[in-house]
């Protein structure tokens, strides 16, 4: 108890003392410690996180994703910049390489078409011996030689 | 049944055999149950808060009790556990919710007037709010000194703060209390 000269100049205080205006809910006193007792339980039961052996492995593996992510980066990075600074560069594809790469399918349809009617060239020497047999063999001579 | 010293419960709970030390700890939470309830409770007023903190408490008694090397009382020791748990508690609480001191005063003022786990009378009410309106620590110091009836030596080891240092916070707390309920 405390020294009663220790309220004398508060008579409020020293009027209500001694009361207790909290109250816990009915029973919950008898339950407490069977409570506390289960969480203990239950507590020794899970298994350790062992944080100081994860941490290592943590770190590792996230500074192993960074530097994959940036060498990736940097290697796409200067594989575009090669490509819009070498004017010599390739950078159409044609329709055979793209049937090849397998993205045939998302070609449009009307394309594929035109490239499917589309003549074969014909080049700059069959041409000119075409020209020359029809300028200097009769057609009797050219049937009969089949 | 049979009242133990806290020192033959430590003995017990600390028996290398090994089969008294639940029994040694529920008698340890029996025993000092109530107190540590009422002390978090007068800080925290909501019950379900008081709940999970004095279960935190006991808890981490358990697992430091054989660290535990009486410089100080057992008494004192779980003391000291169950107010830095709560202090914590409502230090996160204005954290989480970037609360402000004068807020978390209200929310534990509303508390006071809607709970109903609190028999008060109006002078009692009075008195409370009066209380929640100090600074934590020192309402820490007031409650120990005014409800619990601790000596300062024993406050001194709870709050690690000198006894002189306690009596003039004591008196400071009470003084403001006093002028709140007269009204001055």
């Amino acid at each position: 108890m405390q020294p009663d000269d220790e309220l004398k100049d508060f008579p409020r205080l020293k009027q209500l003392q001694g009361n207790n205006p909290f109250g816990a809910p009915e029973g919950y006193f008898d339950t407490l410690s069977n409570s506390i007792t289960d969480k203990i339980s239950a507590q020794s039961n899970q298994k350790p996180v062992v944080l100081f052996k994860l941490k290592p492995v943590l770190i590792a593996g996230l500074a192993l994703a960074i530097i994959t992510s940036a060498l990736v980066f940097n290697h796409l990075q200067n594989k575009s910049n090669t490509a819009f600074n070498n004017p010599n560069e390739k950078l159409e594809i044609t329709y055979d390489e793209l049937i090849a790469s397998g993205y045939y399918e998302e070609l449009d349809e009307n394309l594929l078409a035109e490239s499917i009617i589309q003549e074969p060239k014909t080049n700059s020497v069959d041409a000119e011996i075409e020209n020359y047999l029809i300028d200097n063999i009769d057609e009797s001579t050219l049937i009969n030689s089949f | 049944m049979t009242q133990y010293s806290d020192s033959e419960l430590l003995q017990r709970f600390r028996d290398p055999e090994g089969n008294n030390r639940h029994y040694a700890f529920n008698l340890l939470v029996k025993k000092y149950q109530q107190k540590i309830y009422y002390h978090v409770k007068r800080m925290v007023i909501d019950h379900d808060d008081a709940n999970d903190l004095v279960q935190n408490t006991f808890i981490k008694v358990w697992n430091h009790l054989d660290d535990f090397r009486e410089d100080s009382q057992f008494y004192t020791w779980v003391y000291r556990i169950a107010t830095n748990e709560t202090l914590a508690f409502l230090k996160q609480k204005k954290r989480r919710f970037f609360l402000p001191i004068v807020d978390v005063e209200k929310e534990l003022e509303s508390k006071l007037d809607n709970s109903p786990g609190i028999n008060a009378n109006k002078l009692e009410h009075e008195l409370q709010k009066a209380i929640l309106s100090l600074p934590e620590k020192q309402r820490v110091v007031f409650n120990l000194r005014y409800y619990d009836n601790m000596k300062y030596e024993e406050m001194s080891e709870v709050l690690g703060t000198s006894v002189g240092a306690l009596k003039a916070s004591y008196h400071h707390a009470a003084t403001k209390v006093e002028k709140f309920l007269t009204g001055d």
